[in-house]
């Protein structure tokens, strides 16, 4: 069974870093992985997408087609609508409420959030809220991950062990930090696929 | 236990051509091709050996250094992007005709769709016309096995190389098996003087010799497993399907089956005979290719009553990159589930907040606004985005360093105030011997270098001129009191406005170095 991701955002955000730590997570599996991202211009500030294949077979190529996607994690309202498309009917929506308006004419919040309540299977994080919660601002994309590794053909403890990895020049209580919040997503989207 | 890695296609590349035992790596950084060299760089064993990597000036420079590099028997890597092989087309097409020592092989990453490109030309037209072996991977894996290949092909018929990947196979990532290193070859340079000194008396001799090598090295691509037949449920339609477009085809595969029968093809010159062999065994041939229609053009003028699917004669379009999407129509495939319609504002890239660049387009503008009749030329990096909103700064952008030689050129035609706008390894890169030329005329232009200390658009790699560019331009003959360095911030506006309207009224060349360096680096 091949499990289809799309991350999405804006350049700057850290989607190619939540990217590479799943791939790093896949590494630790007999699992096998293709995910294809987004650099040069876009990066600069513009709405930036990584898509994400895991499987026991190679993936055939890195993208995923429209209407596929399993699994949609968007960084920024406004970038998850952009990517709605890529969505099956069935797949499911994680997604952060915090708009970045670096655009003229971004609209309306709520309406942005009514649109994508009208998919049964979203869960809308107010990360950076969540992440202040914790003392720990800057780690919203830890938490949204935590929420996505749920329904990620992964254990939680491959992702852990990844962000481990990616966090090991860094002070332990950064480190903790990014681990209470992996917890809080990874539970937050137990709780409501629970629902 | 074979060593399994998660790399870039670009990243399997480089560890690809490290594993070959190069002695050294030379580039230019252009997205999506800069992660090759940038891997290198950052390679622990590639330290350990001393493999020779530092940035070139441009491409052309970093393909004569390689080719030098293989003249002296080690065998050697040069990346860049497509349209950087413009700018190296000519010692390219000449290698082939010099030929090689050490294994000596060219990585090009195309961009089809122009995600960072100002076009979307297919290298691989490139390797047909220098008459040089091309391989295609289709994924990561395959980048890494060819490019390995591609080294002993290379020494094999003593060409150059062209491994083509594009934008999909350069930057995504995928677990890649790796094989035993290779140790470096030993350091024996050249000796056959009359290989590389190309005055007619050896170079007709020399081309002689590449017309008899083109025959073998089509002959190998006909033998080749690279180019082989895979079997497919439904002989109603035959696929070809080359690099990266047979990964897309295997998307709709079913339990390892592809939907029809296949001639994958991953290596050139054309296999024409393999293609012919396969093409007469079916009514209908759907041709997917990620680039120009190579394959498809040598069968539709092979078979002018055949239909064809493909970018000719559609389904697929003449522009663009292969998707899963586009293919589903050629396969008879339909989009069974619809789009949803809802307008979104785009969210196009910009420059950063606090940028450099925002202040110079500041100063820019407002000139402009009081000579109208003016234009600013340009050129390719970040400052680019001074073209849109809220900046509209700038009027040109064509290729690397033709900023100057066109403000030079518009000059010549009589158009007053002539901005040039360039950064500063775009410069270094290729602006210099245009700015001579203005210089040597004395044309009234105004070059503004936008130094920010770095190669920022693809990611921030090392300037070489940055140090030296009123150096630089006083070498060339600029008079030393029309080089002005200037800092561009808010604050030095009105004077730097000053300055632009005093030197665009002297009858000359006149430069200035607005030098801030990118809030990027550390």
């Amino acid at each position: 069974m091949q499990t289809d991701m799309i991350i999405a955002g804006v350049g700057g955000q850290g989607i190619l870093t939540i990217s590479a730590i799943i791939g790093e997570a896949v590494l630790q599996t007999d699992l096998r992985i293709k995910q294809s991202e987004v650099h040069g211009m876009a990066q600069r500030g513009g709405a930036v997408v990584s898509h994400l294949r895991i499987n026991q077979y190679p993936p055939s190529t890195g993208l995923v087609p429209r209407h596929q996607a399993d699994l949609l994690l968007g960084l920024e309202p406004l970038e998850t609508i952009r990517h709605l498309d890529w969505l099956k009917p069935t797949g499911q929506i994680i997604s952060s409420i915090d708009p970045i308006k670096n655009i003229p004419g971004y609209p309306e919040l709520e309406l942005l959030l009514n649109k994508l309540r009208l998919n049964k299977n979203s869960l809308l994080l107010k990360a950076s809220e969540l992440a202040a919660e914790l003392n720990f601002k800057r780690g919203t994309n830890t938490l949204l991950l935590g929420a996505a590794t749920y329904h990620l053909p992964l254990k939680a403890t491959a992702v852990k062990n990844s962000l481990i990895k990616k966090f090991a020049s860094q002070k332990d209580s950064i480190l903790e930090k990014n681990l209470a919040l992996f917890e809080r997503g990874l539970q937050l989207a137990k709780q409501n696929a629970d629902l | 236990m074979t060593e399994r890695k998660l790399l870039l296609g670009d990243e399997a590349v480089a560890q690809a051509a490290l594993d070959a035992g190069i002695g050294a790596a030379y580039s230019y950084p252009g997205t999506p091709s800069t992660e090759i060299m940038e891997y290198i760089m950052e390679s622990e064993e590639a330290d350990e050996r001393q493999v020779h990597r530092k940035w070139s000036s441009n491409e052309k420079t970093a393909y004569e250094a390689a080719l030098g590099h293989s003249y002296c028997g080690l065998r050697t890597m040069v990346s860049m992007k497509h349209v950087g092989l413009n700018v190296a087309a000519d010692p390219f097409v000449n290698s082939a005709i010099t030929g090689i020592d050490g294994g000596l092989v060219l990585i090009v990453a195309d961009d089809p769709s122009m995600h960072s490109s100002q076009n979307e030309q297919d290298s691989r037209f490139y390797g047909e016309f220098a008459g040089i072996p091309v391989l295609e991977p289709a994924d990561q894996q395959e980048a890494y096995d060819f490019t390995r290949n591609a080294f002993e092909i290379s020494e094999k018929f003593s060409l150059p190389v062209l491994v083509r990947i594009v934008t999909r196979i350069a930057h995504t990532r995928a677990d890649v098996k790796l094989a035993p290193p290779q140790p470096p070859a030993n350091f024996s340079p050249n000796r056959q003087h009359n290989r590389y000194t190309l005055i007619p008396l050896n170079a007709r001799k020399n081309y002689q010799l590449l017309t008899e090598k083109r025959e073998k090295i089509r002959a190998a691509a006909e033998s080749s497993r690279k180019n082989r037949r895979i079997a497919g449920r439904d002989s109603q339609l035959g696929i070809i399907a080359a690099g990266i477009g047979f990964g897309y085809l295997e998307e709709f595969a079913n339990n390892g089956e592809l939907p029809h029968p296949c001639l994958k093809i991953s290596r050139y010159p054309l296999p024409r005979q393999k293609l012919r062999d396969f093409s007469e065994r079916f009514e209908q041939l759907l041709i997917l290719e990620d680039g120009a229609p190579l394959i498809e053009q040598f069968l539709q003028d092979a078979y002018p009553r055949k239909k064809l699917l493909g970018r000719i004669q559609g389904p697929l379009s003449l522009t663009g990159e292969l998707t899963p999407e586009t293919i589903k129509p050629a396969l008879n495939l339909d989009n069974e589930e619809q789009d949803s319609q809802f307008q979104l504002p785009p969210r196009p890239p910009k420059l950063c907040p606090g940028c450099p660049h925002a202040d110079s387009f500041d100063v820019v503008k407002e000139f402009l606004e009081l000579n109208p009749k003016g234009r600013a030329f340009s050129d390719i990096g970040c400052y680019t985005l001074g073209y849109l909103a809220p900046y509209e700064a700038i009027h040109t952008c064509v290729d690397m360093g033709a900023s100057i030689t066109m403000a030079k050129g518009a000059a010549d035609a009589g158009l007053h105030p002539s901005l040039a706008l360039i950064g500063d390894s775009t410069f270094t890169h290729s602006g210099m011997t245009g700015l001579l030329d203005a210089v040597y005329e004395s044309t009234n232009i105004t070059v503004l270098i936008l130094d920010n200390r770095t190669t920022a658009m693809t990611g921030g790699q090392t300037s070489i001129g940055a140090d030296s560019l009123e150096d630089i331009c006083r070498g060339i003959g600029v008079s030393p009191e029309h080089i002005h360095l200037l800092k561009p911030l808010a604050t030095e506006k009105k004077k730097n406005l000053k300055l632009l309207v005093e030197e665009s009224n002297y009858d000359g060349v006149s430069v200035l170095i607005l030098r801030r360096a990118c809030i990027k680096l550390r």
